[in-house]
């Protein structure tokens, strides 16, 4: 659905992606992780054929984004973090905007501006940030485009909010549909995501779905000091340390994606490692 | 009281009726008549407001041009200046408000959305040049004329309480009248250079207008420096008519007698070069745009 091959990328003065190869595919909530001005924003918009590539090649959905055509336009949806909707009631928004994306849905829209707590009736420019962005999600969603794209999309939105995202885009994954959320609050994809991509200094520097990470890795709290010792990553808690181990005891456990990510960014050989050992991982599990 | 929203039964309605041709015939990428039909309406929408009030603005300002022409005028009241009133608001207007089309190309958030939509390039230029330039012609001279219709009666009423005042028409039907045919002219020269303001807008999305102009002016010197040194060194001694199509030379053709020489192209040749210039410059602007816009990132 995706393919990214060899990309290269950067703007006047500042290289971001060196040789960038990345391959997605439909059914599958995806989070890019990273730091900030890593290029994780960049990554989507090239996706989006907002950005084109100085050298490689991006192929989404059987398309070249940078020609923008109509027909793949109206397959994908972005959402960015930061964003323009015009002054209009949400109504005439989606009167004037809902035609150009055939699969638009109203009673989907309908439901999520519920499930958002978003009154319908209300005008864009009466409502606060945050409530445009629900309405953009919400739009996104119901455009039911075959690529979804969300650049920070749980910034703004409060504790509350969070929560109903997560939920709304539970219940949007079908086996066509790719979604690609981008974010450096690694705790509001949790129970989301079924990939995990963390970019760095221009490169993927681990790409693995969740699952496996599961199966080969485990995050705990231990106050075992060899434990401790022997973890590839540890942060004091409150009650002893937060862990990263290998999991040898072979259940599957649940991801931490903060300490995931520390791990990786701070100790990434170690835990590639792990994954590049399919074998050796998969009598442990 | 705001109306509830029912997905099901107007809006569902509503979209159906949209959906039918892009669903059925997606057949070109490139245009789509209905497409640009709904981009057309959602670009209404989303501006009307900011249309709206500028064509009000612009009522005024005609007000008060013709306000200040009444009480400052003594003699004659030409109706010719009213229209060079009409051409000189038109070409400033209509080039600021060119140079302003693509300005949400230089903000990202604008921008975004503006690329991203899903239509093509081809019809968000065509909706940009309907939207600047027919619709901002006819929003311009529906206020123009609207308050010359005003005016007008009031000058004659005033001429007519105060003699040594006159009132002289255009008389556009008039055989030895170039007026006419002046206007023509400027007409086709104000649709190439809103065009080059407007592509000017896509390349400059800071002060776009006066960044146009500068460049435009500079291009302009250069242009009849060059007609000029090509004059000087190929063409000495040789009169060049104003059309710039027939030259004329002089040369002895006996004792103290001399005659004149005309060279001129084929009447076709004529015809073809001066529809190029009147009406081939605009096409040329708007083709540049269109490659410009194809290529813009964001």
């Amino acid at each position: 659905m995706i393919s990214i091959q060899h990309l290269h990328f950067g703007y006047r003065r500042k290289k971001v992606f060196n040789d960038l190869s990345l391959s997605l595919s439909p059914g599958h909530i995806y989070g890019l992780l990273g730091k900030n001005g890593t290029g994780k924003s960049t990554l989507l918009r090239n996706i989006a054929g907002l950005l084109f590539a100085h050298e490689g090649r991006i192929e989404v959905l059987g398309q070249e984004p940078r020609k923008r055509k109509a027909s793949f336009l109206q397959k994908i949806f972005l959402v960015p973090e930061e964003f323009y909707l015009p002054d209009m009631p949400v109504r005439q928004y989606i009167a004037v905007n809902a035609p150009f994306y055939p699969l638009f849905n109203h009673q989907q829209f309908a439901n999520y501006m519920k499930e958002f707590e978003v009154p319908v009736e209300n005008s864009l420019q009466n409502m606060s940030y945050g409530q445009k962005k629900k309405v953009l999600i919400s739009f996104g969603l119901a455009a039911n485009t075959a690529v979804l794209l969300m650049d920070e999309p749980t910034n703004g939105l409060d504790i509350m909010s969070k929560g109903q995202f997560r939920k709304v885009i539970a219940g949007v994954t079908d086996e066509k549909k790719c979604i690609i959320i981008s974010t450096h609050q690694v705790r509001d994809l949790e129970n989301l995501i079924d990939r995990i991509t963390i970019i760095d200094e221009g490169r993927i520097l681990f790409d693995q779905e969740l699952d496996k990470i599961n199966a080969t890795l485990q995050f705990k709290h231990s106050s075992d000091p060899e434990e401790v010792a022997e973890a590839l990553y540890r942060e004091e808690a409150l009650k002893g340390s937060a862990i990263v181990l290998p999991n040898k005891e072979g259940g599957e456990g649940k991801a931490d994606l903060e300490l995931l990510y520390k791990s990786v960014v701070t100790n990434g050989k170690a835990v590639q490692a792990l994954f590049d050992q399919p074998k050796k991982n998969q009598h442990l599990s | 009281m705001a109306r509830p929203y029912k997905p099901s039964s107007i809006n569902q309605k509503r979209t159906n009726t949209y959906l039918k041709p892009l669903i059925r015939p997606i057949m070109n990428d490139s245009f789509s008549f209905s497409r640009l039909g709904l981009l057309v309406r959602k670009q209404w929408m989303e501006n009307a407001r900011f249309y709206l009030i500028s064509t009000l603005a612009l009522v005024g300002l005609h007000a008060l041009v013709f306000a200040i022409w009444m009480v400052a005028n003594s003699g004659t009241y030409s109706e010719d200046f009213t229209y060079a009133v009409y051409m000189v608001g038109l070409f400033l207007a209509g080039c600021v408000f060119a140079s302003n089309a693509f300005s949400m190309l230089g903000n990202k958030d604008k921008g975004i959305y503006w690329l991203g939509f899903p239509a093509s390039h081809l019809e968000k230029l065509l909706c940009t040049i309907f939207f600047t330039t027919i619709l901002f012609i006819l929003a311009y001279s529906a206020s123009f004329f609207l308050v010359k219709s005003i005016a007008v009666p009031i000058i004659k009423s005033y001429i007519l309480s105060h003699p040594g005042h006159s009132w002289q028409p255009t008389g556009w039907g008039r055989k030895d009248n170039d007026f006419p045919t002046i206007m023509g002219y400027l007409f086709c020269t104000f649709i190439a250079v809103q065009a080059l303001y407007l592509m000017g807008s896509v390349y400059f999305t800071r002060a776009s207008f006066l960044i146009t102009t500068i460049i435009g002016a500079a291009l302009i010197f250069a242009f009849i420096f060059y007609l000029d040194r090509i004059y000087q060194w190929f063409l000495a001694n040789r009169y060049v008519m104003w059309d710039g199509l027939t030259m004329r030379t002089s040369y002895v053709n006996g004792p103290g007698t001399s005659a004149n020489r005309i060279y001129h192209v084929s009447e076709w040749l004529r015809q073809s070069i001066l529809f190029l210039l009147k009406f081939g410059w605009a096409p040329v602007f708007w083709t540049i745009t269109y490659f410009r816009l194809k290529e813009k990132e964001i």
